[in-house]
């Protein structure tokens, strides 16, 4: 669906993005990883088509993204930012609405409002009905806005195909609300062969879930691959500078990580990669 | 009016509601428009301003005095009107502005927007004299009111919005203070150059007045305010979409680099061309469309006509207390709106950083 193929983006001098080549396909569940400053905000930005390589192709659908018409890819592609505050006294439902404009451009029918409640649903964040948005906490605030997503890929399946992007939603999340944020992906991802990339800081819910895991680095891609091929405890400690152990289950392709503390050589193994 | 809102969990079309409240403004704007026409030093009862209106259609004579007749077609109703119309677009303009600055602070006047306004209108009076003056005639004023205002939006919009249509706050109150004080020293330098005759029209800009209205003013008006609704068309959904945040906008479809365009010429017309009918009138762009949202809620597509009709409802009371409270003189303008919309505009500010506290 996705085709990123050595992307780079600097904005002036600093190299953000530097020649990174990945894709996403229908019905995978990307996770993207890495320390902060790797560059995997600018990467899903890119990835999303808000912003643009100055060198390498970035294609959707077979389309390179800067010909996409604004309107046409909102059809397509979600993207729920960094930014959670929303200006004015919306109410919940009216930020939901807010993600079928690419179909009604601001006409709501009723089925709009329908798909709207049912994706405070999906999102966890039905009983948030009824509140205004400014009064929400943070992690109320980023389920109303993935219910805001969900409501913009809701028709999307096999022949209108889905791309959702998503950047650290689950940040301000508690542990059950990330776990049913992940596994209301990964139902997307099976039965309407939704892809998306995601952003997460949490190691053990991207091994858990996600089909492929792109490591960060420096504006460089330094791992990508399964759960299974990219967590090694070299490269935690490379990466992520910490000391790890990787136990990998019988009969189970997800692999645990049991995170022990900082790695003492970190430093050195940075400099020297 | 409240009870108006649709039940929660009820599925209504929210744009008959919407259409709904609008109908109500617009009718508190005909009764606010009657209710000033019909105080004065010629008092006019509702019943003689419908008999006059009705006298005009049917061209019967309907046993009203000359006087009345006179005082109503050529003093109250253009006046009414053009204090409507100005205090309309100063409302609608607050309105595209707090929208897209993503600021309930933002105003045409905090921006600077009435400020270039009144630059260029002071600008032609004190310079443009001769061919230029005679050529476009009464327009001169509104279109050098139109560049002045057009100038110091898009000078405000460069400084306070990334190229990726991001706005920071304090950037735009920032640059809001910069223009408006580059403005005032061009007012200034010219103020010095101006002759006695021209000083004393140059108060009026400053102060604002409606004492001057005639029907040229009101066309004038009405042709500035509809092309900035027609501009404006469409834009209270991108508004909406946009105070998710510029780049939540883009991915919901919203086209920022248009949005950005119409609002800029829109303000321009409704709050810069405006300024040369009626001078510098303060606190009505940014009170208007504060009192919808708080009466209605934040949506955009309600707040930018909400703005209009309320904007042109509290000018046309402004303007009724501004020519009554020191009769037979009149007190200007711009300093009602200024006594009665500071103490709002502190009042915000108050409220703004109690619920900031709140959320920390």
């Amino acid at each position: 669906m996705l085709e990123l193929r050595k992307v780079s983006w600097a904005v002036r001098s600093a190299l953000l993005v530097d020649e990174v080549t990945l894709s996403c396909t229908s019905g995978t569940l990307t996770a993207v990883i890495g320390p902060n400053g790797a560059g995997k905000s600018s990467l899903i930005k890119l990835a999303a088509g808000i912003r643009f390589p100055n060198s390498g192709d970035a294609e959707f659908l077979r389309r390179p993204l800067r010909e996409w018409k604004n309107r046409d890819l909102a059809k397509h592609r979600a993207y729920l930012g960094q930014e959670r505050h929303a200006m004015f006294q919306f109410s919940t439902e009216e930020v939901v609405l807010f993600g079928r404009n690419p179909f009604n451009q601001g006409h709501e029918s009723v089925r709009d409002r329908e798909i709207a409640n049912e994706a405070l649903e999906e999102a966890g964040a039905g009983s948030l009905r009824g509140r205004l948005y400014e009064t929400l906490s943070g992690g109320e605030k980023q389920r109303v806005q993935f219910a805001r997503c969900l409501a913009q890929i809701w028709n999307c399946d096999m022949e209108s195909p889905g791309f959702l992007l998503l950047d650290e939603p689950s940040s301000n999340l508690d542990l059950a609300h990330q776990h049913h944020l992940l596994e209301t992906l990964r139902r997307r991802c099976d039965q309407h062969g939704l892809a998306v990339m995601i952003i997460l800081h949490d190691l053990q819910l991207a091994a858990t879930y996600a089909d492929q895991i792109a490591v960060m680095q420096c504006g460089r891609l330094v791992r990508n691959g399964t759960p299974t091929e990219v967590f090694e405890e070299d490269m935690l400690r490379d990466v992520f500078e910490v000391d790890a152990t990787v136990i990998h289950p019988p009969n189970d392709p997800r692999p645990r990580l049991v995170i022990r503390g900082r790695a003492s050589v970190a430093l050195n193994a940075a400099v020297s990669d | 009016m409240t009870s108006a809102l649709p039940a929660r969990g009820k599925i209504r079309k929210r744009a008959s509601h919407r259409a709904r409240i609008l109908l109500l403004m617009g009718g508190s704007a005909l009764v606010a428009m009657v209710f000033a026409m019909s105080i004065g030093a010629v008092s006019l009862s509702a019943s003689s301003i419908l008999a006059l209106l009705g006298e005009k259609l049917s061209g019967a004579s309907a046993g009203v005095s000359a006087t009345e007749r006179l005082v109503f077609w050529e003093i109250r109703l253009p006046r009414a009107l053009l204090a409507f119309l100005v205090g309309g677009g100063l409302g609608m303009a607050g309105a595209a502005m707090q929208g897209w600055f993503r600021n309930p602070l933002a105003d045409p006047g905090l921006l600077g927007i009435s400020a270039g306004g009144a630059l260029g209108a002071i600008a032609a009076i004190v310079l443009a004299q001769g061919t230029l003056s005679s050529l476009l005639g009464l327009w001169l004023l509104p279109i050098c009111a139109f560049a002045g205002g057009l100038a110091a939006v898009l000078l405000v919009m460069r400084l306070a919005t990334s190229r990726s249509g991001k706005t920071d706050p304090s950037t735009m109150l920032l640059a809001g203070i910069a223009v408006n004080a580059i403005l005032g020293a061009g007012t200034g330098l010219l103020t010095y150059f101006a002759d006695d005759q021209q000083l004393r029209s140059l108060t009026f800009w400053t102060m604002g007045s409606l004492s001057g209205a005639a029907w040229h003013g009101v066309w004038v008006a009405a042709a500035a305010i509809a092309l900035a609704t027609i501009l404006l068309r469409g834009s209270g959904q991108a508004l909406n979409l946009l105070s998710l945040g510029a780049e939540e906008a883009v991915c919901l479809g919203c086209n920022i680099d248009g949005l950005r365009n119409r609002i800029v010429a829109a303000t321009a017309l409704a709050a810069g061309a405006t300024v040369a009918l009626a001078g510098m009138i303060g606190f009505i762009g940014l009170v208007a469309p504060h009192l919808v949202r708080m009466a209605f809620g934040a949506d955009h597509r309600l707040v930018l006509p909400g703005g209009f009709l309320l904007g042109g409802s509290l000018l046309v009371i402004a303007d009724l207390i501004a020519r009554t409270v020191v009769t037979p003189a009149e007190a200007p303008l711009g300093v009602i709106t200024a006594l009665l919309g500071a103490p709002f505009f502190l009042y915000l500010l108050t409220r703004q950083r109690r619920a900031q506290e709140a959320l920390c």
